[in-house]
């Protein structure tokens, strides 16, 4: 009885899993590959063809206010979405080891300096650290990239650290200091793999709220400028026309939330088949 | 009513369920404990103990099975038994004591309220009742019984207290069974004594039986009455204490007891059980233990032999019940070695210890071998001097004077403590000195807490001494720049206690064995020829060289990070308690392993250990460390035969250490 339910659920489970790897991969290619896929310029307005509902023909998921496609809104806005998303984790992880691993190995003053810093930093609500730095840098998608990369770096900052100080007294690490090991190769030998599957779980989950993150801000009219396709942007034109077209609203929201599930349970999954002991 | 049968297990199976597998925990456990009796239920790590003891309450896992058989309690079938029934049994009638005191005791709760917990519950005590009867039972267990005192948290207790205040909660309502699942394994050998003299008493007063959970066997060669030895599953030999040492009939249990190093078998070679533990979901068919066995025939590997009586207590389940001898001839040679023709002290008989004392007196009576106080006033367990000039343990060339390896002067570590608000520094160390001749073992012996590893760490400069100074070859190694300490670090290499953790769990065993000699810059082909020669020398077959870490046991881990230490050359190994991880029937290999690579790569070593007859049977000098400092040091046969702290006589005397046991029966 047990097993049986277990094994439902198992196989559940893998169902999404490879559902949401079926739909990310979707994403990444309609993000490389836009101009090929795309019917029309995300730009390119029919002003005879306003507010189509989803099914037109020519136009398979309708087109907003000024006429232009919705499916090729879509498609040109996944772009901004996943360069926002995997440019400001790599930027973050790659900031987070460097502060992390320095506040784990160096002595207290130092480690703690570093770690009042990342504390201070993290002490901020995520989006209103966002405004205030877009405010100083001025908005455009770069911008939102960079400072979405320095709002994450603390959170990968303290696992790094943490991570580094336990670590460091493993019994590995001790005896490859016993073998006369330099400090770096044991940084980049020893201790980076053993925190990737921790790193690889964060990494998932910042990915999504990056993408809520560049959807809220482009909502905001602080991300991408019109009249740039952004999934965030479409929502924030569709809310005038929200009786008129729900569409507008319900497409380019639907797919951000497959997008962010996608990834918490890719997380999660990947979380599962790391650990050794499950 | 069977009056004199207080716990009968019958055919006993438990199997685990994970995923699509099934594990055999338990696959025909026969056990009769009765009234008062204690018994100690044998066995190494995987082999079944705690499922068993377990079973008896019904304390297992959800994904656990009982496959078959009976568990009878006083007329009462536990297996069968309601809840609530069983409910009303544990604890009032059945208890149970833990390895690990800290983990069953509630943190949040008062010392004394855990105690009236039960009383209440299953007594029906009022309050006040309860709390005086938990005074009483402080008293009795040995605790202080102050009002303040009771009103303690667990956290404030030692680790032997808790163990204490373990025993009184399971004592509270007078059970007739307290099942003792490794109570003093996380404990000092000193506590562990007093824990287990504490246990007796209890016994003797109230009556009360004990199935003992253990792997130790000096602990049940002084206490037991009665002893079942289990392996993979099932209960392979069972006797009344006298008679299952001195007349063992299993192989494994001839092997086991013969494995234990004893300060009376200095000198000569420990034999060992070859192979290990069958992982319990990939047991042997036939007799478990027939690939492990010397004397095992085509009968062992078809069927599994029966659990029969042998004669009227003692019952074996082996074909050749007594078949295999003590004589070196017939024993599996645990390693090929090529100079072990060494006369064998014949292990069980009690004489043994009485033989090797007389041999010793010739050689040792310059250092006086007069019997220092015994505190029970029996003889003093003196010991072997090691027939130098033999070619043994000790240095060879005798005519030679060896130079010092490695000297300590005056090392002191001190950290700072680890409070928030009050920071009192600890000491770990306080002025240690000594120093290492070439080709020595220097056995460094102590409690837990005494600063064994904090020197040994300090010594390898994985940390750095507070004051004094650590010369090797004359080289102060503090003065040392960096790049030079890492040409040093090759010459000194360390093992640590656990292997499972020595190794990184990422890197195969290949690419860690690699890594040293990557530090040493020797090319590619070079260090896999190395590394071949290296694994074939610790028994590592080089077809697993891609293997993972956790393919390996524990002992196997150990030898592959011992093939590793080696790849650097060393000529200074320090032994951070580098087999009291390991399950007892492989100690011995690795333990023969590491007096054999001494002897082919004329190593020194720095031996550290709580085990005094460990330390005792290899050391030419002995180090004895109590509370950081160095309360005695000496040639072996000195410290052995001779003490001069009263810390080492303590040690020695202790009748739990397996060697005192043949002179020391009180019990």
């Amino acid at each position: 009885m047990k097993t049986c339910s277990r094994k439902k659920h198992h196989k559940i489970r893998r169902f999404f899993f490879t559902l949401s790897c079926a739909y990310l991969l979707l994403l990444a290619v309609a993000a490389l590959a836009a101009p090929l896929i795309a019917p029309y310029s995300p730009t390119r307005q029919f002003l005879d063809k306003r507010l189509l509902e989803p099914c037109s023909e020519g136009h398979l998921l309708g087109s907003d206010e000024l006429g232009r496609d919705v499916l090729s809104r879509l498609i040109y806005g996944s772009r901004s979405l996943l360069a926002v998303g995997s440019i400001s984790v790599s930027i973050a992880l790659a900031a987070g080891l460097l502060l992390g691993i320095m506040a784990g190995l160096r002595g207290k003053l130092l480690g703690g300096c570093l770690m009042l810093l990342i504390d201070g930093i993290l002490s901020f609500p995520t989006v209103l650290l966002v405004i205030t730095v877009i405010s100083l840098f001025g908005y455009g998608l770069a911008q939102m990239i960079l400072t979405i990369g320095i709002v994450f770096t603390p959170v990968f900052a303290r696992i790094v650290r943490a991570e580094t100080k336990s670590l460091m007294t493993e019994g590995f690490v001790e005896s490859s200091r016993a073998l006369g090991t330099r400090r770096l190769k044991i940084v980049t030998r020893h201790i980076v793999p053993n925190m990737l599957p921790d790193l690889i779980i964060q990494a998932t989950i910042l990915f999504a709220s990056a993408i809520i993150i560049e959807a809220s801000l482009s909502f905001l009219g602080l991300g991408v400028q019109p009249p740039s396709p952004s999934w965030g942007l479409m929502l924030k034109d569709a809310r005038s026309y929200i009786f008129q077209a729900p569409h507008l609203a319900f497409i380019p929201g639907i797919a951000l939330a497959a997008t962010v599930f996608s990834l918490n349970f890719i997380g999660d999954v990947v979380a599962e088949k790391l650990n050794p002991k499950l | 009513m069977s009056q004199d049968v207080l716990l009968d297990i019958k055919d006993l199976a438990v199997e685990f369920r994970a995923h699509s597998s099934r594990i055999q925990a338990l696959r025909g456990i026969d056990l009769t404990l009765l009234p008062g009796q204690f018994h100690a239920l044998v066995g190494e790590s995987g082999a079944g103990k705690t499922v068993t003891a377990c079973t008896v309450l019904r304390l297992l896992p959800e994904s656990a099975r009982i496959v078959r058989g009976s568990v009878v309690f006083q007329d009462h079938n536990l297996l069968s038994m309601s809840g609530d029934v069983l409910r009303n049994l544990r604890g009032r009638e059945i208890s149970m004591i833990f390895q690990q005191p800290s983990k069953y005791l509630n943190p949040s709760m008062k010392a004394s309220h855990q105690i009236m917990e039960s009383l209440r519950y299953h007594l029906g005590y009022s309050d006040r009742a309860a709390y005086g009867e938990a005074r009483r039972l402080f008293e009795k267990v040995g605790l202080p019984a102050r009002r303040e005192d009771m009103a303690r948290y667990p956290h404030e207790f030692s680790g032997g207290m808790r163990q204490r205040l373990m025993i009184a909660m399971a004592i509270a309502c007078t059970p007739s069974l307290l099942i003792a699942d490794e109570p003093t394994t996380a404990l000092d050998v000193g506590t562990r004594l007093q824990i287990i003299n504490l246990l007796q008493d209890i016994r003797r007063a109230s009556g009360m039986a004990i199935l003992y959970v253990t792997h130790n066997i000096g602990i049940v060669k002084y206490a037991a009455d009665y002893i079942s030895i289990i392996y993979a599953g099932k209960i392979i030999e069972s006797a009344p204490r006298e008679l299952l040492f001195s007349e063992p009939m299993h192989p494994y249990t001839r092997l086991l007891l013969a494995s234990a190093p004893g300060r009376d078998k200095r000198g000569a070679r420990l034999r060992g059980v070859p192979g290990s533990v069958p992982r319990p979901d990939d047991i042997p068919a036939g007799c478990a233990f027939h690939p492990r066995c010397p004397i095992a025939q085509k009968e062992c590997q078809e069927t599994p032999p029966p659990f029969v009586r042998l004669r009227t207590p003692h019952r074996c389940a082996c074909f050749y019940p007594g078949r295999m001898g003590d004589g070196p001839e017939e024993g599996p040679e645990v390693f090929t070695g090529a100079e072990f023709a060494r006369p064998k002290t014949s292990f069980p008989k009690t004489s043994a210890a009485q033989t090797t004392k007389t041999a010793q007196t010739t050689k040792t009576t310059e250092t006086g071998s007069a019997a220092f106080p015994g505190s029970q006033g029996q003889p003093a367990p003196v010991d072997a001097e090691p027939p130098r000039g033999q070619g043994d343990v000790p240095r060879e060339g005798a005519g030679v004077r060896p130079s010092i390896l490695l000297r300590v002067e005056n090392i002191s570590k001190t950290f700072a403590g680890s409070g928030i608000l009050r920071r009192s520094p600890v000491e770990a160390l306080n002025g240690v000195s000594f120093s290492i001749e070439e080709g020595d073992i220097f056995g460094l012996v102590g409690e837990s807490g005494a600063g064994k590893t904090t020197l040994a760490r300090i010594i390898l400069f994985l940390e750095h001494p507070s004051a004094g100074e650590i010369f090797f070859k004359d080289t102060r190694l503090s003065s040392l720049p960096a790049k030079k300490m890492r040409e040093m670090r090759s010459r000194i290499q360390i093992i640590f206690q656990d292997p499972h953790s020595a190794l990184d769990p990422r890197l195969t065993i290949r690419q860690s064995m690699e890594e040293g000699l990557k530090n040493l810059g020797v090319p590619g082909d070079k260090r896999r020829a190395q590394v071949k020669s290296l694994l074939e020398q610790v028994e590592i077959p080089w077809s697993q060289e891609d293997w993972y870490p956790h393919e390996f046991s524990g002992g196997q881990k150990q030898r592959i990070v011992l093939a590793r230490a080696l790849s650097m050359k060393p000529e200074f190994l320090v032994l951070d308690e580098p087999v009291s991880s390991l399950d007892v029937s492989i100690q011995a290999g690795i333990i023969n392993l590491l007096l054999d690579l001494k002897k082919e790569y004329n190593l020194t070593y720095l031996f550290i250990s709580h085990d005094l007859d460990l330390i005792g049977y290899l050391s030419t000098t002995i180090g004895v460390l109590k509370a950081g400092r160095l309360v005695e040091t000496g040639p072996a046969g000195q410290v052995l035969s001779n003490p001069r702290s009263p810390c080492t006589r303590e040690l020695l005397e202790n009748p739990l250490s397996f060697l005192s046991l043949s002179e020391t029966k009180k019990i």
